[in-house]
C-alpha cells in the first residue's frame, strides 16, 4: 500500500498540529478571552492563562472598563493639582487573567520599560488608570493608560523606585 | 569635719554640670539622628534621577518624530499618518511632562532650563498643526526645518539638567557627610563625658570606701576593716597561735565623758589612738571598735607573744596623765589578748575571746593585762548554760525559798524569817544564789525572778502566826523597777497579808547613785507601810551619812563584825558605835552571822536588838519553819502554865554580862 505524497504531508502536519496542541494544553490551558471589537489599547503576555490572540491577550477600552475601576485622588511629581484617577486596579486585572509570577514588566508607546513587583499590587493599590478627572486621556496627555499609586493615601509609596514604576502612554504588560 | 563638708561641695560642683551636657548632647545626637533619617526619607522621596530621565528622553522622541515625518512621503515607505501622530503625540506629551518638571524642579535652581522648555514648548506648539495636516513633502521639508533646531536645545537641556542633577547629589552628600560628622563628634563627646561619670562614681566609691574603712575620729581602722582584716588573716594562716586580737578599753572613761563633755573624751580618744599608734607597729591592723574600746590584730609565727609584748608597752602609754580639755587625767586601761586556739572555731570566737579576758582583767582589778584562757571559756560557757536554763526555772518551778529566822536576842523569840532564794537545777542539783543572782542581773531575769519571790514570800508568810515577819532581798534592778510597789501590794492583798510584815533588806551599793529617786522609793515603800533594811552594813563604804539621810526601819550589821568583835575589841567598839547610833535615830538592829553562844552574847551586850544565824538555826523549810514556830509556841504556853521554864531569854541575858574574849 503506498500513500500520495501530498496526502502523507498532510497526516503529517496534522500529527504536528495535534501534537503542539496536546503541548501547548500541557503547559496552560488557556480560557478563551472575548477577542476585542474596538481599537486595541493593552496587550498583555508572559506566562498568564487567559488569552484571546495567540497567547496572549489584547483589550480595547470597553473590555478594561468591564473589569470595573477603582478610583482615588492624589497628586503626582508630573501633574499639576490633585486630580482623581480612575482606572482598573492592576491586581483585579492580573487575577481575571490568571497571571503567575513575581514581577509585571510595562512598556510604554515610547519604550519606556519599568517593572512592578507582583507581590504587594493589591495592597498597594495601583491601577491603570484611564480616566483622569473624568475624562479619557488622550496620548499627548499621559493616556490612554497610566499606572498610578495612590500616593497621598500611601505615603510609604513616596519613593523614587515606586515614583519609577508609574509608567504612562502604558501599550503593554508582560508577567515574569 | 569641714574638710569633709568641702570635699563634699566640689563633688557636687561637678556632678551637676557633668550630668547636664551629657544629658545635653544625649539629646543634641538624637535630634542629629532624626535629622539624618528626615534627609535620606527626603532623598528617597525626592524625584530626582526621575527628573533626569524626563528631560534625557526628549531627544529620541523628537528624533523619532522627525524619521517618521521624513519617512512619510519616501517611495514604499509603510509609514501611516496614524504612525506620525502617535508621535507626535508623544513629543506634545513631554513638552507637557517636561512643563510640569519645570515649574517644580528645573526653574528652581536654573533659570536657563525653564527658558529652554518655553521655547521648545512654543515651537512644537506651532508645528503642530502642519504636522497634523501633512499633505505633501513640502510640508515634511517644512515640519523638519522647524523641529531641527530643537535637537541643540534638547540635548542642551540635558545637559544643563544633568549638571543640576549631580550638583543636587553633592549638596545632599556634603549635608549628609555633615550630619555624619556632627553625629560623630556628638558620640564622641557623649563617650568622653561617660568616662568620667564613670570615674567620678569610681572616685565617690573609693570615698565611701576610704569613709567606711576609717574611724574618722581618730583615723584608725574601724570595726568593720577590723573585721575584714581578721577574717582575711584567719583564712590566710589558720595555724594555731599565728593570730592574735588585743583588745583595749579605757577604765571610767565614762566618768570623762560626763564630768568634762563629750569634746573633752574625743580629744581623750584621740590622744590615746596617737598614743597606740608608735607602740603598735607590729600589728596588722589597728582599730577602734566603737566607744572608748580599741583594738589590735597580730598575724603571723608568735602572735600571742608579740601582742602580749605589744600589750605591755601600751600599759606604759597610760603611764603619763592625759590632757583632754587642757586637764590632766589619769586614764587606765584594761586589756584583753586571746590568741587563736584550737576551740577557736573562727575570728567571732577569737574576738570574744579577747573580750571575755578584757572584762575579767576589769572585773578584777583595772588597768592589768589578761590573757584568755581555757578556764575564762569554759566559765563563760557554763555562765552561758547556766543562764539559758535561768530563763526557764520560774515556769518549770525549780525555784523555791528557804527560811532563816531572825530571832529576838532579849526574848530569843523568832520575831521573822529571811527568805533565801534557792534553784533545784535538774541536773546540777541546788545551784546557790551567788551563782545565779548575778546572771540574772546580768540579763534582766532578776525582775521576773524578784517578783516570783515577793509573791512566794507573801504565801509563805500567810500561812504564820500574824506577828511573824519575813525579810526579802532586794537587787538594785528590783528596786529601780517602777512597777516594784504595784507588785508588792498586788502579791501582799493577793495573799491577805498586812504590808507591815514585810521587810525588804537592800544593801548600800543598792543606793549609789541618785539619791532622789532613792529616797522617793524607800519614801514610797514606807508609805505603804512596807518595812525596809540596810543589808549587809559595814562591808561597803559603810556610810553614815545613808542612815542619817534614808529613813530605814533595821540596820544588818555584817557578819565579819559580829564574828570579829569575839578577837577583836576595835570591832566591838565598831558594833557597839553602830547599836548606839541606830538606837538614837530608833533604828533596829541585827547581827548577822551568828554562830555560836558567844557571838549571840556579845551581840547583845554590845546593844543589838536581833540575831541571825547557824546558832539559831539554817535556813529551813517550810515545814521546819512551821514546826520551829510550833515548838516556840508550845514553850511559851508551858512557860505560862509555870512548868519547866524557857532557858534561852534569861540564860542570855545572864550570859551576856560576862565581858567577851574574857
Amino acid at each position: 500500500m503506498s500513500f500520495h505524497p501530498s496526502r502523507r504531508r498532510a497526516l503529517g502536519i496534522l500529527a504536528v498540529a495535534s501534537f503542539l496542541a496536546a503541548t501547548s494544553r500541557a503547559v496552560a490551558a488557556p480560557s478563551v478571552l472575548p477577542r476585542p471589537l474596538g481599537k486595541p489599547i493593552l496587550r498583555v503576555g508572559g506566562r498568564i492563562k487567559v488569552v484571546n490572540d495567540g497567547m496572549e491577550a489584547v483589550f480595547d477600552r470597553d473590555m478594561l472598563e468591564a473589569l470595573g475601576a477603582r478610583s482615588f485622588a492624589t497628586a503626582t511629581p508630573w501633574t499639576e493639582g490633585v486630580p482623581v484617577w480612575e482606572g482598573v486596579p492592576l491586581s483585579v486585572l492580573m487575577d481575571h487573567l490568571g497571571a503567575e509570577g513575581t514581577t509585571i514588566r510595562a512598556t510604554a508607546l515610547n519604550d519606556y520599560v519599568t517593572e512592578l513587583p507582583m507581590k504587594e499590587l493589591a495592597s498597594d493599590g495601583a491601577i491603570l488608570a484611564m480616566r483622569r478627572d473624568g475624562q479619557p486621556m488622550p496620548v499627548s496627555d499621559k493616556g490612554p493608560l497610566f499606572v498610578v499609586y495612590p500616593f497621598d493615601q500611601r505615603r510609604d509609596l513616596k519613593r523614587q523606585d515606586v515614583f519609577a514604576r508609574c509608567a504612562w502612554q502604558l501599550a503593554r504588560l508582560d508577567v515574569f | 569635719m569641714a574638710r569633709m563638708r568641702r570635699r563634699f561641695r566640689f563633688r557636687s560642683g561637678w556632678e551637676i554640670p557633668l550630668v547636664g551636657a551629657t544629658s545635653a548632647m544625649a539629646l543634641a545626637a538624637i535630634g542629629m539622628l532624626f535629622a539624618g533619617a528626615q534627609h535620606v526619607g527626603r532623598i528617597s522621596r525626592s524625584t530626582e534621577n526621575n527628573v533626569v530621565y524626563q528631560v534625557m528622553a526628549t531627544a529620541p522622541e523628537l528624533t523619532r518624530l522627525q524619521a517618521t515625518i521624513a519617512a512619510r512621503f519616501m517611495p514604499h515607505s509603510e509609514v501611516t499618518d496614524e504612525d506620525v501622530a502617535l508621535r507626535l503625540d508623544i513629543v506634545l506629551n513631554r513638552m507637557e511632562v517636561l512643563a510640569a518638571n519645570d515649574s517644580q524642579e528645573l526653574s528652581r535652581d536654573d533659570p536657563e532650563a525653564s527658558f529652554l522648555v518655553e521655547e521648545m514648548r512654543s515651537v512644537v506648539r506651532s508645528v503642530t498643526p502642519t504636522i497634523e495636516t501633512l499633505r505633501t513633502e513640502t510640508d515634511a521639508l517644512k515640519a523638519l526645518a522647524a523641529l531641527e533646531p530643537l535637537n541643540a536645545k534638547a540635548a542642551r537641556l540635558a545637559s544643563l539638567t544633568t549638571s543640576i542633577a549631580s550638583r543636587r547629589v553633592a549638596e545632599g552628600e556634603w549635608r549628609l557627610s555633615w550630619i555624619f560628622r556632627t553625629i560623630t563628634a556628638q558620640v564622641v563627646c557623649l563617650t568622653l563625658s561617660g568616662l568620667a561619670l564613670v570615674l567620678l562614681l569610681r572616685r565617690m566609691r573609693q570615698r565611701a570606701r576610704h569613709a567606711a574603712e576609717i574611724d574618722p575620729l581618730t583615723g584608725l581602722a574601724s570595726r568593720g576593716s577590723f573585721n575584714e582584716a581578721l577574717e582575711g588573716a584567719a583564712e590566710a594562716s589558720p595555724q594555731l597561735g599565728s593570730i592574735a586580737v588585743l583588745m583595749l578599753d579605757l577604765d571610767l572613761f565614762k566618768h570623762v565623758n560626763d564630768t568634762l563633755g563629750h569634746a573633752a573624751g574625743d580629744a581623750l580618744l584621740r590622744e590615746t589612738a596617737e598614743r597606740l599608734r608608735p607602740v603598735l607597729t607590729d600589728a596588722a591592723s589597728l582599730a577602734r571598735l566603737g566607744g572608748d574600746e580599741f583594738a589590735a590584730l597580730f598575724v603571723g609565727p608568735g602572735a600571742g607573744n608579740r601582742a602580749t609584748e605589744c600589750a605591755r608597752h601600751v600599759m606604759g602609754c597610760f603611764d603619763r596623765p592625759f590632757l583632754p580639755a587642757g586637764v590632766p587625767v589619769a586614764i587606765s586601761a584594761s586589756i584583753g589578748v586571746s590568741v587563736l586556739g584550737a576551740d577557736d572555731k573562727g575570728p567571732a570566737d577569737l574576738l570574744k575571746g579577747a573580750d571575755l579576758a578584757l572584762y575579767a582583767a576589769k572585773d578584777k582589778q583595772r588597768g592589768t593585762l589578761r590573757i584568755c584562757d581555757a578556764s575564762l571559756k569554759t566559765a563563760y560557757a557554763a555562765r552561758r548554760a547556766l543562764s539559758m536554763d535561768l530563763e526557764h526555772a520560774v515556769e518549770r518551778g525549780e525555784l523555791f525559798l528557804a527560811f532563816q529566822p531572825i530571832v529576838s536576842l532579849v526574848t530569843g523569840r523568832t520575831e521573822s524569817f529571811e527568805a533565801l532564794l534557792r534553784w533545784r537545777h535538774p541536773s546540777r542539783g541546788v545551784v546557790w544564789p551567788a551563782d545565779f543572782i548575778p546572771i540574772a542581773e546580768d540579763t534582766g531575769l532578776i525582775l521576773p525572778i524578784g517578783r516570783w519571790v515577793i509573791r512566794e514570800a507573801c504565801r509563805s508568810v500567810s500561812d504564820w502566826p500574824d506577828d511573824v515577819r519575813i525579810a526579802i532581798n532586794l537587787s538594785a534592778r528590783q528596786f529601780s523597777d517602777p512597777s516594784l510597789i504595784a507588785s508588792i501590794a498586788d502579791a501582799a492583798s493577793e495573799h491577805g497579808i498586812e504590808p507591815n510584815r514585810l521587810t525588804l533588806e537592800i544593801t548600800e551599793s543598792t543606793l549609789i547613785g541618785d539619791d532622789g529617786a532613792a529616797l522617793a522609793t524607800l519614801d514610797a515603800l514606807r508609805r505603804t507601810g512596807i518595812r525596809t533594811a540596810l543589808d549587809d552594813f559595814g562591808t561597803g563604804y559603810a556610810s553614815l551619812s545613808y542612815l542619817t539621810r534614808f529613813p530605814f526601819d533595821t540596820i544588818k550589821i555584817d557578819r565579819s563584825f559580829v564574828q570579829g568583835s569575839c578577837e577583836s575589841a576595835n570591832h566591838q567598839v565598831v558594833v557597839r558605835a553602830i547599836c548606839g547610833l541606830a538606837a538614837d535615830l530608833g533604828v533596829e538592829t541585827v547581827a548577822e552571822g551568828v554562830e555560836t553562844q558567844d557571838h549571840a552574847e556579845l551581840a547583845s551586850a554590845l546593844g543589838c536588838d536581833f540575831g541571825q544565824g547557824f546558832l539559831f538555826d539554817r535556813p529551813l523549810s517550810p515545814i521546819d519553819c512551821a514546826a520551829r514556830l510550833a515548838r516556840e509556841r508550845l514553850g511559851e504556853v508551858q512557860a505560862r502554865r509555870g512548868a519547866r521554864p524557857m532557858p534561852a531569854p534569861d540564860d542570855a541575858r545572864t550570859q551576856i554580862a560576862r565581858p567577851a574574849g574574857a
